[in-house]
C-alpha cells in the first residue's frame, strides 16, 4: 500500500467564470456562460439558478436564459490570472502544484511544522491569499491530492476543512460516485463508468471500496482501477512542484499615479530597456507582447500587440504609447483627432503598466532569413518615423484575404503588426459570388448611396427571386445629376450568413456601364443601391 | 615680376567669372544628371506607352484612371523595390496584385491629414522608387520645389493622380470602352484606353487594352 502524501489544497470557487467578470468588466450578478466547442464549461451563480448547467449545448443555454451573456472559454488567460494567487501561496509554503486553475497543493507536512501545526498553517495562508485580493479561498487539508480537492469542495466560503491523517478513507466512503464527474480528472473519468457503477446500485465511494480491486479492474480496465484506488484512500505519493517560470515582466508602478503620457513612457523606458536586455542576454526574441495598463478608478485595459519581427526597446515604447493614446481619446471626440501632440493628458491617473512577453523563442530559430525577411533597418526606421508623426493607424500594409464583398477582401494593418497568415486570409477556400474578369481599381471604404432608375425614372427593385422591377436606364450617383447606362449586367446573388440577418445580407451586385464609359460595381438588397466599387 | 602677359590682364577677370560659371553648371550637372537620365522599368503590359520605361526623379501627373496609377507602381514593384500610395483610401488591393504589385513591399498612407501631406511623401520618397499619391489641397512653391530636388537626388518617381504644376509628363487616360458586358448579360472583361501623353511639349496617344498581355 502506498502511502499518499499529506496535501494542502487551495480552491477559488468559479474561478473560470471570475477571470472573465473580471476581464469584460462584467457585473458579478449578470448571467454568464463560458462555452468551449459549443457546450457551457463553467457558468455563474445567477445563470445557474436560470437553469444553465455545466454540459449543456449553448442553443439550449440561451433558450433556458435569454439574458446569457456566452463568452469562449480561454484557460490561458485563468492561468495567467491565477500566477498571482500562485505567488502568494508560494511567499508563505513552497512548492506549489498546480491542478488547474483556481486549484492549487502544496504538501501540507512542512508547512504544519514550520507554522506549529497545521490549524495555523492554513489559518495564515487564508489569510494571507485573501490579503492578495482573492475574494473566495477554501482551503483543505487531506491525505492524497483526490481526497483534499474532495474536501476543498465541502468547505463553506473563507473557511477550512482538515480531514485528520488516516481518515481520509473514511471521509471519502460517504462520498456520492458523481464527484468522479466533477473533479479535475472528470476527463479521465468521463467514460461509461461512473453511470454503470450507479445502475449497479453503488452509489458512493464507499460501496465502491468494498468491492474487490481485481474485479473491479477487470470490468472497468484502468479507469476502474484508478477510481478505486482513490476511493480507497490511495494517491500519489509526492507532488510536483511547478516551475517557475523565469521572470521576464516590466513591470512599472506608479507612485502616486500619472496622468501624462510621456512622463510614463520616461519613466516605462528604464524597465523595457532592462527586459529587452534580458531577453537579448537570454538569446530570446519576442514578436508579441500583453500590455497591461491599471488606472486610478480600477479600471484596467490589456492588449496584445504582435510585430512581424522582435521588438526593440523603442517598439515596446512605441506601444505603449499608442495604448496610452487610445486610453486618453477613448472618451473625447476622436474624429478629428489624427496624429498625437506632446501634452497629451490621461483624464484617469495610471497606476501601472506592465508589458509581458507572451510568445518567446530562441534567438537561434530565428536566423536571418527565416524569421520572414526583415526590411532594410533603413526603411523600417523611416516608416516606423512616420507613423509617429501620423499616428498609429496612419501608415497601413495591406493584403489580400477571403470574403465575398470586396471591402472584406481587402486587409490592411498598420504598419508593425503582423499580417494575418495564409490559413487566416482564408484566400484558397471557395468563396461562392466572387467576381470574373479583372478586379476594380477603387474599392469604396464606405459603400457610396446611389440610385438605379429604369427609363421612366422610378426606381428599379429586385424582388423574390430575383426578378428586377424594370431595366436599370439611369444612373444617380449623387444629388440630381442623372447618367444613362449604356451596359449592365446582374443581378448575381451574393449570399452571406442568411442564417444571421434575414433580410439585410441578401445583397445582389450589378456591373453598370454609364454614358462617361465608367464601369461601377453596385450592390442592392432589393430596394436600397451602394456603389462597391469602380473600375477605372 | 608678372605672371602673365599685360595684354591679357583686362580680360583676366571675365575669363575667369565664365571658367567658374562652367565649372559650376559642370557640378550641378553632375550632382544632378546621373539620377536624371536613369530610369525605371516599365511593366511589359505599358512597353507601349513608356518604352523607355519612367523617367526617374521626376514627377508625373496622372488623371483619369486608378489602375494606370497601378501599373506605373507595378513596374519597379516586381523588381522588388519599395512602392509608396498617399492618400487613395479607396485602393483595389485585389487590382494591384492582379497588376503583379508586391503588397509586401507596398506601403500605404491612406489619408494624411493636409499639413502632412508633405511630410508623408518625403518619408515614402527616402525608401521608395515610386510614390503615388493624391494631389495635396494645397502646397507652397517652396514646398513642391524641395520635394521635386528630393526626388532627383533619391532618383525616386512620384505619380500625382491630379495636376502638378510642374510635371515631366502629363498622362491623361481616358476609357474608351469596355468588352464583354451587354444589355443584361455578361461581364465585364477587358478594357480600351487611350492615354495621351503630354512629355517635352510632345504629345502621343496611345491605345492600350487591359488587361493585356502581363
Amino acid at each position: 500500500m502506498r502511502f499518499p502524501v499529506r496535501v494542502l489544497m487551495v480552491w477559488c470557487p468559479g474561478w473560470p467564470i471570475r477571470t472573465a467578470q473580471l476581464a469584460q468588466g462584467q457585473p458579478v450578478d449578470e448571467p454568464l456562460a463560458l462555452v468551449s466547442k459549443g457546450i457551457v464549461v463553467a457558468c455563474s451563480e445567477s445563470a445557474l439558478s436560470e437553469g444553465v448547467t455545466i454540459g449543456l449545448r449553448v442553443r439550449q443555454a440561451q433558450h433556458r436564459c435569454p439574458d446569457l451573456t456566452v463568452l469562449p472559454h480561454d484557460p490561458d488567460q485563468e492561468a495567467r490570472v491565477f500566477e498571482p494567487v500562485l505567488r502568494a501561496i508560494e511567499d508563505r509554503v513552497p512548492g506549489v502544484h498546480l491542478l488547474q486553475p483556481g486549484l492549487a497543493a502544496v504538501r501540507a507536512s512542512g508547512a504544519s511544522r514550520f507554522y506549529g501545526g497545521e490549524q495555523i498553517a492554513v489559518d495564515v495562508l487564508l489569510e494571507h491569499v485573501h490579503a492578495q485580493g482573492v475574494a473566495d479561498a477554501r482551503i483543505s487539508v487531506a491525505d492524497g491530492l483526490f481526497a483534499a480537492e474532495q474536501a476543498a469542495y465541502t468547505a463553506l466560503p473563507g473557511e477550512s476543512v482538515i480531514v485528520p491523517v488516516g481518515e481520509s478513507a473514511r471521509f471519502l466512503a460517504g462520498l456520492s460516485i458523481d464527484v468522479f464527474e466533477a473533479g479535475v480528472d472528470a476527463a479521465f473519468f468521463s467514460g461509461r463508468m461512473p453511470g454503470l457503477l450507479r445502475k449497479l446500485g453503488i452509489r458512493d465511494l464507499g460501496a465502491l471500496a468494498a468491492l474487490p480491486r481485481a474485479q473491479v479492474h477487470n470490468r472497468f480496465g484502468v479507469t476502474g482501477l484508478r477510481a478505486h484506488q482513490l476511493a480507497s484512500g490511495e494517491d500519489v505519493p509526492t507532488l510536483v512542484a511547478r516551475a517557475v517560470p523565469r521572470e521576464l515582466i516590466a513591470r512599472t508602478v506608479f507612485e502616486p499615479s500619472c496622468d501624462q503620457v510621456e512622463n510614463v513612457i520616461a519613466l516605462c523606458s528604464k524597465e523595457i530597456e532592462q527586459l529587452v536586455g534580458t531577453l537579448v542576454d537570454s538569446a530570446l526574441v519576442c514578436n508579441e507582447i500583453r500590455c497591461r495598463v491599471h488606472a486610478d478608478s480600477g479600471a484596467m485595459q490589456e492588449r496584445v500587440w504582435r510585430h512581424p519581427w522582435q521588438f526593440t526597446a523603442a517598439d515596446l515604447l512605441d506601444r505603449i504609447r499608442w495604448q496610452l493614446q487610445d486610453l486618453a481619446i477613448q472618451g473625447l471626440d476622436k474624429l478629428d483627432h489624427r496624429g498625437w501632440s506632446d501634452d497629451e493628458c490621461l483624464s484617469d491617473g495610471v497606476t501601472l503598466v506592465e508589458v509581458t512577453p507572451e510568445s518567446v523563442d530562441a534567438a537561434a530559430h530565428h536566423a536571418e532569413g527565416l524569421w520572414g525577411d526583415r526590411p532594410d533597418e533603413h526603411v523600417v526606421r523611416t516608416v516606423t518615423q512616420l507613423q509617429h508623426q501620423l499616428g498609429y493607424d496612419g501608415v497601413l500594409t495591406c493584403t489580400v484575404g477571403g470574403g465575398r464583398l470586396l471591402n472584406e477582401r481587402r486587409i490592411l494593418r498598420p504598419w508593425g503588426d503582423a499580417l494575418p497568415d495564409a490559413r487566416e486570409r482564408r484566400t484558397e477556400q471557395p468563396w461562392p459570388g466572387s467576381l470574373p474578369g479583372p478586379a476594380p481599381a477603387a474599392v469604396f471604404t464606405q459603400a457610396r448611396v446611389i440610385e438605379v432608375l429604369a427609363e421612366a425614372g422610378e426606381p428599379v427593385t429586385v424582388g423574390s427571386r430575383d426578378a428586377l422591377s424594370g431595366t436599370p436606364t439611369w444612373l444617380c450617383l449623387s444629388g440630381t445629376h442623372r447618367s444613362r447606362i449604356t451596359a449592365w449586367a446582374g443581378p448575381w446573388p451574393v449570399r452571406q450568413r442568411w442564417w444571421r440577418t434575414a433580410k439585410q445580407q441578401q445583397l445582389s451586385r450589378f456591373q453598370l456601364i454609364d454614358e462617361q464609359t465608367q464601369a461601377w460595381l453596385v450592390l442592392t438588397d432589393g430596394s436600397q443601391w451602394w456603389a462597391e466599387a469602380r473600375y477605372d | 615680376m608678372l605672371l602673365c602677359p599685360p595684354e591679357s590682364l583686362p580680360a583676366g577677370p571675365a575669363v575667369a567669372v565664365a571658367d567658374l560659371q562652367s565649372l559650376i553648371q559642370r557640378r550641378e550637372a553632375a550632382v544632378s544628371t546621373p539620377k536624371d537620365t536613369s530610369s525605371l522599368p516599365a511593366h511589359p503590359g505599358l512597353a507601349a506607352a513608356f518604352p523607355t520605361g519612367l523617367r526617374a526623379g521626376v514627377v508625373y501627373s496622372l488623371t483619369g484612371s486608378t489602375s494606370m496609377a497601378m501599373a506605373m507602381l507595378a513596374g519597379p514593384s516586381r523588381n522588388g523595390s519599395w512602392c509608396g500610395v498617399v492618400g487613395l483610401p479607396d485602393l483595389g488591393v485585389e487590382a494591384a496584385v492582379d497588376w503583379q504589385v508586391r503588397l509586401d513591399r507596398l506601403i500605404l498612407v491612406p489619408a494624411p491629414p493636409p499639413l502632412r501631406w508633405i511630410t508623408a511623401v518625403a518619408a515614402l520618397v527616402e525608401i521608395a522608387d515610386v510614390v503615388v499619391a493624391a494631389p495635396p489641397s494645397r502646397l507652397s512653391d517652396g514646398d513642391a520645389a524641395r520635394l521635386m530636388a528630393r526626388l532627383r537626388t533619391r532618383g525616386a518617381t512620384l505619380v500625382v493622380t491630379g495636376p502638378w504644376k510642374r510635371a515631366a509628363a502629363v498622362v491623361r487616360a481616358t476609357t474608351t470602352g469596355w468588352d464583354g458586358l451587354g444589355q443584361g448579360h455578361g461581364c465585364l472583361v477587358r478594357q480600351h484606353l487611350r492615354l495621351d501623353i503630354t512629355e517635352r511639349h510632345l504629345q502621343r496617344s496611345v491605345s492600350l487594352t487591359l488587361p493585356g498581355d502581363r
